[in-house]
C-alpha cells in the first residue's frame, strides 16, 4: 500500500495544490466583487469537495477535515445568509496556504504541514461557531448534491486533459533529437548510395562500350561471351544500388515528416494556459495591500493564452516582483488617492497576450507613476552618477537605472521593498529568456512594465554563422536583414564604428571581437553584416561567413554555463555536433558597449595600446564590475570578476592572475583585508593590486597603501586613462 | 560414506545460504568506483554518481570559457559541460587532444562530463581500505591502494559546489 501511495503522492500533491489555487482565486474574486459570490462560491465548493474526496481516499484525514471545515464555515455565505467577511477570507486563505504546505509534505513522504493543517482546521471551526451564533444553524449539505456538482466539468476542464511530468516531456525531446540524428544519417547514407550508384553506372557503361569494341574489332584472344557474366553482375549491382538509394531517400523523407509531426505535437504538449501563472498574483496583490495598508484590486487578462511551460516557470518570479512593486511603489494610500480625486481602491492590471512570436506580460498600476527627478536624485545620492550625467539621462535611461542592482527609490526598507533587490533579478530572468523589458509611466496616472519574451524557448529558426572556424547559431527572428557592405561604408567615429542603414547609423561590432578571438583582417572589399535587433536597439554584426538557415530544437545550457550572457542556449545539429546559440541582446549590447553612456570619462583621452594578462576585478556593485570589465576588456585584458572580497581571495588563491583591481568596502572581506591576505601568501605576495574606492580622504588613501596596495584610485576623480595607465605600468614592471 | 539425497540437498542449501550471506556482507562493506587516469594519477569516481562513460568526440568549444572547460558535448540527447579533470584538479595539463575518454557524473539534476586521459575500469574497494587523503589535491577527500597503485577518490558533491562551476563565468 505504501508503494502505491508513494506512486500517487506526486499526483495528489499537484491536484491538492491546484484545488487550493482555484479556491484562492474564487475567494479573491468574491471578495473583490461581492455580487459575483453566487457564481464563485459554487466553484469553491466544487474544489473543496474534490479535495475532500481525494484526501479521504488516500487517507490524508487532516486534509479531508480541513476541506470539510471550509465547506461548513462558508455554508452561510453560500446560502446567502451571511456576507463574506474579511476574517472569513483570511482564515480560508491561511487554510489554503497550509494545503499547499501539506501537499509538499505528501510529495516528499513526510508529515510536513500536517500540524499546520490541523491548526487551520481548528481556527476555521472556531470561526464557524462565531458565524453560527448570529445565524440560522447551518445544516450540512446533501452529499449527493455536492458530488453531482463536483463531477460537473469546470469551464477550464472542458477538454479532456492528462497530467504530463516535465521529465517525461524532456525525455521525449531527447528522443526527438535522436530522431533528427537518425534522419541526418539516413540522408548521408542516401548520398553515399547515390555516389556508389553513379560509379557503378559509369563502370557498366564502360564495360558495354568495351564489349562493343571487342565485338567489332579483330579477334585477338578477346571473347565477348566470356565477359557477359561480369556485365550481368554489374547490371544487377546497379539495379540493387538504385533500389537501395530509392529506399534510403524514402526512409529519410518519411523520417523527416514524422519528425516534424512529432515536433509539432511536442510543442503543443509544452503549452499550458497562462491561468496557472496569473491566478496566484491576485493573492500576491491582496497580501501586498495588507502589508502596506493599501487597497487595490488585481485584474487579470489573458488567462486562456497558451504559454510554454518552461516560460511559465521562468515568468512566475519576475511577475510576483513586479506586482509587489506595483502595490508598494505605484499604488498610493487610500487617503492620498481620494485627495487627488482617484477611486479609493487602486487597480493592478496583469495581462498576458501573444503578439506575433512573442508573449507580452504586462503589469499596469493606476498609481503615482515614476518620478524621474526622484530617480535621478537617488542615483546621484548613491554615487551611481554625477549631477551632470544624471541630468543628461533620457526618460528611458532613467527607467533603466531602476533595474540596477541595489537601486531603490524607497528610502525606508519595508516588508515589500526598499532593499534595492528585485528589479535587477527581474531583468536577469528576462534576459535569460532572450526577452526584454519596456517601461512606460506617467506621473499621477501610473506605470506599465512589459516583459516581452519569445513565445517558446524550445524550437527556433536560426542562421548559422561561422567565425574563426567555429559555427554559431543566431535566432533568425532577431536578424532584421543581411547586408553586404563596402569597407568604405563603415565609418569610424571615436571608438565606435557605424554603418548607415536606412538613414540611421547602426553600431557595428565584429563577431570575432565579441568572441574574444583574433579579428579577421583581410583586404576584402565587402563585409557581411547581420543586422541584429533586440528590443528597440539594433547592431550590425560582421561575420566571416553565413552558412545558412537551420531549424534547431534549443536545449538549456548546462548549469555551469547559464551565467554566460553571450550564449543563450545550445542545440544539437543533425550530425550530433552541439552548437551554441548567441544571444541577440548580448550582441547588441557588445556593439553599444564600445561607447558606454553612464560614465564621467573625458572624450579626448587616448587609449593605451592593447594589453595582455588576466585581471581579477572585485566589487560588490554589479554596475562597477561591468564598468571595469568593459574598460579592461576593451583594452585587451582577460577579466574575471568577484562579488566580494571572500570570492576574490578564493579566486586569487586558486587561479592565476596578473593583477587585481578591488573596491575597498565589500561584504565578508573588505578590500584592505584582501590586500593583506594576498601579501601574506607566498603564492600571491607579488600580485599587483589597485584599490579603487569611493573613500577619498588622505587617511583612506594612506590606509589603503599601508595595507600593501600598489596604487590607490578614487572613484570620484576617476579617469579611464588613469586606471589603464596604472594597470599597464604595474604589469610592465611585473613582467 | 555416501550421503543420502536429503542430506545432499540440505548441504547444498546450507552452502547456498552461506554464499549468499558472504555476498551480502561483501556488498555492504564495499564501494564501487569508476577509475580514470589524469596527469599520471589514478582518480576514482563513486560509481553511484556515474551516469555513463564514453569516448570524447564532437566537443564544441565555448568562447571566453575558463581553461578547465573543454566545451560542451551531447550525451543521449542533452548537453553537458566537459571539463578537463586534470586542469580542474590543478594537475599539469597535457592538452585537450590527450583527453580520450569522459565520465559523466551527476549530482541531483546536474550533470557534468569529466575528461580523462584514459578510462581504467571499475573497482570495488573495502570500506576499511579507504583512508583519508592527506591534503594536497583539492576535491580529493580519500585514497586507497589498488594493485600497488594509489587511487585518489574524488568528492563529487564538493565538485558540484566548486565556485568555478557555480560562480560567475563571464
Amino acid at each position: 500500500v505504501d508503494e502505491v501511495l508513494r506512486q500517487v503522492a506526486g499526483i495528489f500533491a499537484d491536484e491538492a495544490t491546484e484545488h487550493a489555487q482555484r479556491i484562492t482565486s474564487a475567494l479573491l474574486a468574491m471578495e473583490a466583487d461581492p455580487s459575483s459570490a453566487p457564481l464563485h462560491v459554487e466553484e469553491l465548493y466544487r474544489q473543496a469537495h474534490s479535495l475532500k474526496g481525494s484526501a479521504s481516499s488516500l487517507g490524508f484525514t487532516e486534509l479531508e477535515a480541513l476541506a470539510h471545515q471550509l465547506e461548513s464555515m462558508l455554508l452561510p455565505v453560500r446560502r446567502g445568509q451571511k456576507p463574506l467577511t474579511s476574517s472569513l477570507v483570511d482564515a480560508s486563505l491561511r487554510a489554503m496556504d497550509t494545503v499547499r504546505l501539506r501537499a509538499e509534505g505528501v510529495r516528499l513522504g513526510t508529515s510536513e504541514g500536517a500540524a499546520e493543517t490541523e491548526a487551520a482546521t481548528r481556527e476555521m471551526a472556531a470561526l464557524t461557531e462565531e458565524v453560527e451564533k448570529g445565524a440560522e444553524p447551518p445544516s450540512l449539505p446533501e452529499p449527493g448534491e455536492l458530488v453531482a456538482e463536483a463531477r460537473r466539468p469546470s469551464a477550464e476542464g472542458d477538454a479532456e486533459t492528462v497530467r504530463v511530468a516535465a521529465a517525461q516531456l524532456q525525455a521525449l525531446e531527447r528522443r526527438l533529437d535522436e530522431l533528427r540524428a537518425t534522419r541526418g544519417r539516413l540522408e548521408h547514407r542516401a548520398q553515399t548510395a547515390t555516389r556508389l550508384l553513379r560509379s557503378a553506372e559509369a563502370m557498366w557503361q564502360r564495360s558495354r562500350v568495351e564489349s562493343r569494341q571487342l565485338a567489332a574489332g579483330p579477334r585477338v584472344g578477346g571473347d565477348t561471351e566470356a565477359l557477359r557474366p561480369d556485365r550481368e553482375t554489374l547490371h544487377r549491382l546497379v539495379d540493387e544500388l538504385a533500389a537501395l538509394r530509392r529506399d534510403l531517400l524514402d526512409d529519410a523523407e518519411s523520417s523527416a515528416a514524422n519528425g516534424a509531426d512529432f515536433e509539432e505535437n511536442l510543442r503543443a504538449l509544452r503549452m499550458v494556459p497562462a491561468m496557472y501563472l496569473l491566478s496566484p498574483l491576485q493573492r500576491t496583490v491582496r497580501d501586498a495591500c495588507r502589508q502596506s495598508n493599501k487597497d487595490a484590486l488585481c485584474e487579470l487578462a489573458g488567462a486562456e493564452v497558451q504559454v510554454d511551460r518552461r516560460l511559465l516557470e521562468e515568468l512566475k518570479n519576475p511577475l510576483i516582483h513586479l506586482v509587489r512593486n506595483a502595490v508598494d511603489h505605484g499604488i498610493e494610500a487610500v487617503a492620498v488617492r481620494e485627495a487627488v480625486g482617484k477611486p479609493a481602491r487602486g487597480c493592478v492590471h496583469v495581462a498576458i497576450e501573444q503578439r506575433g512570436a512573442d508573449i507580452w506580460a504586462e503589469v499596469h498600476d493606476d498609481g503615482r507613476g515614476i518620478d524621474l527627478a526622484r530617480v535621478r536624485a537617488r542615483a546621484v545620492e548613491r554615487g551611481v552618477l554625477d549631477d551632470r550625467s544624471a541630468a543628461a539621462l533620457s526618460e528611458g535611461e532613467v527607467h533603466e537605472l531602476l533595474f540596477h542592482h541595489g537601486f531603490s527609490t524607497n528610502v525606508e526598507v519595508t516588508e515589500l521593498s526598499g532593499r534595492g533587490v528585485g528589479l535587477d533579478v527581474v531583468r536577469e530572468a528576462i534576459y535569460r529568456l532572450h526577452g526584454r523589458i519596456e517601461v512606460k509611466s506617467e506621473i499621477g496616472r501610473g506605470s506599465t512594465f512589459s516583459l516581452v519574451v519569445p513565445l517558446t524557448v524550445a524550437a527556433k529558426e536560426t542562421m548559422i554563422v561561422e567565425e574563426g572556424g567555429r559555427q554559431f547559431a543566431v535566432p533568425l527572428s532577431s536578424i532584421e536583414r543581411i547586408v553586404r557592405a563596402k569597407r568604405s561604408e563603415l565609418r569610424v567615429m571615436g571608438e565606435q564604428t557605424f554603418f548607415q542603414l536606412d538613414d540611421d547609423p547602426v553600431a557595428v561590432v565584429s563577431l570575432a571581437r565579441v568572441l574574444g578571438s583574433t579579428e579577421w583582417l583581410d583586404e576584402a572589399t565587402f563585409r557581411t553584416l547581420a543586422v541584429v535587433r533586440s528590443g528597440a536597439a539594433r547592431a550590425a554584426v560582421i561575420c566571416h561567413r553565413l552558412v545558412g538557415a537551420e531549424h534547431l530544437i534549443l536545449r538549456p545550457l548546462p548549469r555551469d554555463l547559464q551565467r554566460m550572457r553571450l550564449i543563450s542556449a545550445a542545440a544539437i545539429l543533425s550530425n550530433g555536433q552541439p552548437i551554441l546559440v548567441l544571444s541577440p541582446r548580448a550582441l547588441v549590447d557588445a556593439a553599444h558597449a564600445q561607447a558606454p553612456r553612464v560614465t564621467n570619462w573625458s572624450d579626448g583621452e587616448e587609449m593605451p595600446s592593447l594589453g595582455t594578462g588576466t585581471i581579477l576585478v572585485a566589487d560588490d556593485s554589479i554596475t562597477m564590475r561591468s564598468f571595469l570589465r568593459n574598460i579592461l576588456e576593451a583594452s585587451g585584458y582577460r577579466v574575471r570578476t568577484a562579488a566580494d572580497g571572500d570570492e576574490a581571495l578564493r579566486l586569487a588563491f586558486t587561479e592565476r592572475f596578473d593583477l587585481v583591481v578591488s573596491d575597498v568596502r565589500m561584504p565578508r572581506i573588505d578590500g584592505l583585508t584582501l590586500v593583506r591576505r594576498i601579501r601574506g601568501s607566498e603564492r600571491t605576495r607579488d600580485l599587483p593590486v589597485v584599490l579603487f574606492s569611493s573613500l577619498d580622504s588622505d587617511e583612506d588613501r594612506t590606509r589603503g597603501m599601508a595595507s600593501g596596495a600598489n596604487v590607490y584610485l578614487t572613484k570620484g576623480a576617476f579617469q579611464r586613462g588613469q586606471l589603464l595607465e596604472a594597470v599597464t605600468h604595474l604589469l610592465r614592471r611585473r613582467a | 560414506m555416501k550421503r543420502s539425497e536429503e542430506e545432499l540437498q540440505a548441504a547444498l542449501i546450507e552452502r547456498a545460504r552461506r554464499l549468499a550471506e558472504q555476498t551480502q556482507s561483501e556488498q555492504t562493506a564495499t564501494r564501487a568506483f569508476a577509475c580514470v587516469e589524469v596527469g599520471g594519477l589514478a582518480i576514482g569516481l563513486p560509481l553511484a554518481s556515474v551516469v555513463r562513460a564514453a569516448a570524447v568526440r564532437q566537443v564544441t568549444e565555448v568562447p571566453g570559457a575558463e581553461p578547465h572547460l573543454v566545451g560542451i558535448v551531447a550525451v543521449e540527447g542533452h548537453l553537458v559541460s566537459l571539463i578537463d579533470l586534470g586542469t580542474f584538479l590543478g594537475l599539469r595539463p597535457k592538452g585537450v587532444g590527450d583527453l580520450t575518454g569522459m565520465v559523466v557524473v551527476a549530482n541531483g539534476d546536474s550533470e557534468i562530463g569529466l575528461g580523462a586521459h584514459s578510462l581504467l575500469g571499475i573497482c570495488e574497494l573495502n570500506e576499511s581500505d579507504i583512508k583519508p587523503a592527506a591534503g594536497g589535491l583539492a576535491l580529493i577527500d580519500h585514497r586507497a591502494m589498488v594493485r600497488d597503485r594509489e587511487l585518489y577518490l574524488l568528492d563529487v558533491e564538493a565538485l558540484f559546489s566548486d565556485t568555478r562551476l557555480t560562480g560567475e563565468v563571464r
